[in-house]
């Protein structure tokens, strides 16, 4: 459609509004109401003033909220507190240097600076130790995902030239001197006008500055929450694989995952492991040979494990495939430091851990004191968010009353006296241990004896809850030991290289000879 | 209301205040047959249920009634810490590597007269217990050491317990599950050269089902009497032969103190001298009586002790009566005075239990019934004291009861 035919369209369209205000504005002259209908401007217009001043303060510039992914460590998510302290600080933005690529700049360097001394507090210069291709594939993954989000989000991107987008910031400029000359002839007619030249003066100026500032505060949260994010990545060495082979493996993060079995690129170091551990004659065979139903472990009245024994679990909906580590048990009164060591060794194998223990044994504390010394020692890894850990009450069976076992029970809403004690226990444990486990549920495994219960209807739900958290711990774990192992292969084959390149300039110069 | 005083007033208890009766009371407790035991095992092995069945109180009770003795033991007077018949020293903290044993073994090497070690009889992570244990051992070699393997049922869930005489007997121990016989052979290992005895029980709550809730209580009592210093069996004897036939809560509560207060009733006259005027004996049951009146929610007034005053309160009859009704006792001197003052004290306990009993059915009885009541009390006070004290070598040198 040619302009001149979209605007007559326009103008037929507005034109009896335009007359109908007209006419409106005469008949209120004429009958002398104009003077009381005149008061609804500068009122409405007041409040608008006011409503403006106080969302001002909450949306001028839009919070920064990273979502926080499941493969993030306690350590990348006190940086990213950093990340959205940083953009607090900006306190005045204004829209000269929200158009100046300088201003971009020089915030990702300081946010830079403020992430890489939170990873490396001791060093003199912390960004030293980040190698090259590492900071570049921080860089593009983080303009790479700026554009998507100017692409999604900001209407008519694809049309906004720069010379556009400078003068979002002098918009206001000619704005304001077109409305000066339209109210400086109005109060030549009406000297109310005056009045009402100052109330909008106070009023349409901020918020039309408020909307285009808008944009480009958000245009700025945008950017420093893809360099903070990246720069967490990056800063905590997962990035050390470039750019391409991690984009792979979050895809393989994001992917529905569990449940659709296809084989992927990131597929073979993601396997998650479930170390289970507890006391001596807590159950721990007996709980794996439910979830295997097959006595693969075996299981006595006197203990039995010695050493790890790992097995592959087929989770129920046939397509997962699961690591179980069988891990040594412990004494009901003590740990000692060799078996926290072995035990901790174990852990670092696995992504998701299972703490057994027996509804029938009140001894916690050497649960405890596993729970707690893991939890310190984890803390001293920093790369790798700790496994999640589900607790399980076995041995329910063994629980007042003691002659009865007539499963189901539903113990989170207890009338039965069986129900009651299963309660009971799973709270009592619960008190005890609280924020250290993800879930705690109980199970009876005892497959020789009654049939086992608990298994599919809560214990398999419960690590499935937290299977995705232990994914993400798999694939950031398979990430490192994989860049490692890497790291030590290119610098051999850029070895041979060079090598290669020598041999060849030397019988070249050879034959030249 | 209540009034320490009236009942001085009216039993005329001589010239003994309150703080000379504390004074003697302590003397006494020190010299009472109280059995002490030391009670040794680790969190849930049952100590709480080894308690609440030789003392028949229940778990809240026994909870409250627990008092912090050392850095990691505590200890539990029934039926209360003045006037005690059983001691319970427990020790916990086992197996942790901040336990040292010494400190409880010299806080109890002189007190406790017996060690009852706990343990689950599936429980195989026990070789914390050991060292402790040899240490305990080692402190006083004759301290008889009894193992109580418990939790039986955990080798048969959801089974009846097997026959009682296949843990008995050993020819029939074919009888009992494969898992509980290698079990047991393991504690028995384990335990050799440590423990003096072990008894296989299974103290059940009456709501778990089981047909026999104190499965093997009576061969932990038969133990229990068969290890205890001769001075100490008649506790248990009298504590367990008391309890039995009675079903009323507040005579079961009641009876502890009746017993608590004849022992030490007993243990105060025991000396060579016409026991009557023994002020503290006099003492003793004016606490029991208010005692008593507490448990059955009564208070004492004038009135009320009415009907006793002219049944025993007078010295001469009541010196004739008891002595008759013992005079067949072949014992004199200390044991005598010993004897009736036991008898004496069971029979007014008894006595004013039916009596509270008696009012708060709405009846009053008359000082006749109160007489008649109290005599026949005497009788199986003393057929009591002569049970239990059969074993007793008659003492020598004393005067004879007046």
């Amino acid at each position: 459609m040619k302009a001149w035919r979209f605007w007559s369209l326009v103008t037929l369209i507005l034109l009896p509004w335009v007359v109908l205000a007209a006419i409106g504005g005469w008949m209120l002259w004429q009958s002398g109401w104009l003077f009381w209908t005149w008061w609804v401007l500068p009122v409405c217009w007041g409040l608008a003033f006011l409503l403006t001043r106080r969302w001002e303060r909450s949306t001028n510039r839009p919070l920064l909220d990273i979502k926080r992914p499941l493969h993030w460590s306690p350590r990348d998510e006190e940086a990213s507190h950093l990340v959205e302290a940083h953009h607090r600080q900006m306190t005045d933005l204004n829209a000269e240097q929200l158009t100046d690529p300088r201003y971009y700049l020089d915030s990702a360097m300081q946010l830079s600076i403020k992430i890489a001394q939170h990873y490396e507090p001791r060093a003199a210069d912390p960004i030293a130790a980040l190698t090259l291709p590492e900071v570049l594939a921080a860089a593009h993954l983080a303009i790479e995902d700026l554009e998507d989000w100017v692409r999604d989000t900001v209407p008519a991107s694809h049309l906004l030239t720069i010379r556009q987008w400078k003068q979002l910031a002098k918009a206001p400029g000619w704005i304001k001197t077109a409305q000066n000359v339209i109210w400086a002839v109005s109060t030549v007619f009406n000297p109310l006008n005056a009045v009402r030249y100052l109330t909008s003066k106070f009023t349409v100026d901020p918020l039309t500055r408020h909307i285009q500032s808008n944009l480009l505060a958000a245009f700025y949260t945008a950017f420093v929450r893809q360099v903070g994010y990246y720069l967490i990545e990056m800063n905590s060495g997962r990035l050390r694989g470039g750019s391409e082979r991690y984009r792979a493996l979050m895809a393989e993060l994001q992917r529905d995952g569990i449940a659709s079995g296809s084989q992927t690129v990131a597929s073979d170091i993601s396997e998650v492991t479930i170390a289970i551990t507890g006391q001596v004659k807590a159950g721990k065979s007996s709980v794996i040979n439910a979830l295997l139903k097959d006595r693969q472990a075996r299981t006595d009245v006197l203990p039995e494990t010695r050493g790890v024994t790992r097995y592959r679990w087929q989770l129920p909906d046939g397509s997962t495939v699961v690591g179980l580590l069988d891990t040594p048990g412990y004494a009901d009164t003590d740990l000692t430091a060799q078996q926290l060591e072995e035990l901790f060794q174990a852990f670092q194998q696995a992504d998701v851990v299972l703490l057994i223990m027996s509804a029938t044994s009140p001894s916690r504390d050497p649960d405890l004191k596993l729970l707690d010394s893991m939890a310190a020692r984890f803390a001293k890894e920093p790369r790798l968010r700790p496994p999640p850990i589900v607790g399980a009450l076995t041995h329910i069976d063994g629980l007042s009353p003691l002659m009865e076992w007539s499963p189901p029970y539903d113990w989170q809403h207890p009338t039965r006296p069986k129900e009651h004690s299963i309660h009971d226990a799973v709270a009592y444990n619960f008190e005890i241990l609280k924020q250290r486990l993800a879930a705690i549920v109980p199970v009876c495994s005892d497959r020789e004896r009654v049939q086992a219960y608990g298994i599919e209807e809560w214990l398999i739900p419960a690590l499935c809850g937290v299977l995705d958290e232990g994914r993400a711990r798999a694939l950031v774990r398979g990430l490192h030991s994989e860049a490692d192992r890497e790291r030590l292969r290119e610098l051999l084959s850029q070895f041979r290289n060079v090598g290669r390149t020598l041999l060849k300039t030397f019988i070249e110069s050879q034959c030249a000879k | 209301m209540w009034s320490w005083n009236s009942l001085k007033a009216r039993f005329k208890p001589g010239t003994l205040s309150e703080d000379e009766f504390r004074r003697q009371q302590e003397e006494i407790l020190k010299n009472a047959p109280v059995p002490v035991f030391w009670l040794f095992g680790k969190t849930g092995s049952g100590k709480t249920s080894i308690v609440r069945f030789l003392t028949g109180a229940d778990d809240a009770s026994i909870g409250n009634g627990f008092r912090p003795e050392t850095q990691h033991s505590r200890q539990f007077d029934f039926p209360d810490p003045e006037f005690p018949i059983l001691r319970f020293l427990d020790t916990r903290g086992l197996g942790e590597a901040r336990y040292d044993p010494q400190e409880d073994i010299t806080a109890f090497s002189q007190s406790a007269h017996l060690v009852i070690v706990t343990a689950r009889l599936m429980d195989h992570a026990l070789e914390p217990l050991l060292d402790p244990l040899l240490a305990i051992r080692k402190a006083a070699p004759h301290r008889p050491i009894l193992l109580a393997l418990t939790c039986l049922h955990e080798a048969y869930p959801r089974s009846q317990h097997p026959p009682a005489d296949a843990f008995e007997n050993a020819d029939k121990s074919e009888e009992l599950p494969a898992d509980l016989r290698r079990s047991l052979e393991r504690q028995r290992e384990r335990f050799a050269g440590i423990a003096d005895r072990i008894v296989l029980i299974d103290l059940t709550r009456p709501d778990e089902g089981f047909a026999e809730p104190n499965f093997g209580g009576d061969r932990l009592k038969a133990a229990l009497v068969d290890l205890l210093p001769a001075a100490y069996r008649q506790t248990i004897l009298n504590l367990d032969e008391a309890m039995r036939p009675l079903a009323d809560l507040k005579e079961r509560q009641a009876m502890p103190y009746i017993l608590s207060y004849s022992t030490l009733a007993a243990t105060a006259a025991a000396v060579p001298v016409p026991w009557i005027d023994i002020p503290v004996v006099m003492a003793l049951q004016s606490h029991m009586v208010s005692k008593l009146a507490k448990i059955y929610g009564q208070s004492l007034d004038s009135a009320m002790i009415a009907p006793f005053a002219g049944a025993m309160s007078g010295r001469l009859l009541a010196r004739l009566t008891v002595r008759s009704t013992l005079k067949l006792m072949p014992i004199i001197g200390a044991a005598a005075n010993a004897a009736l003052a036991f008898a004496y004290m069971w029979a007014s306990g008894r006595a004013w239990c039916w009596y509270f009993g008696e009012l708060r059915a709405g009846n009053a009885p008359s000082e006749a019934e109160v007489q008649r009541i109290w005599q026949g009390q005497l009788a199986s006070a003393a057929e009591l004291w002569k049970r239990n004290h059969k074993h007793d070598a008659p003492e020598s040198g004393g005067t004879t009861a007046p």
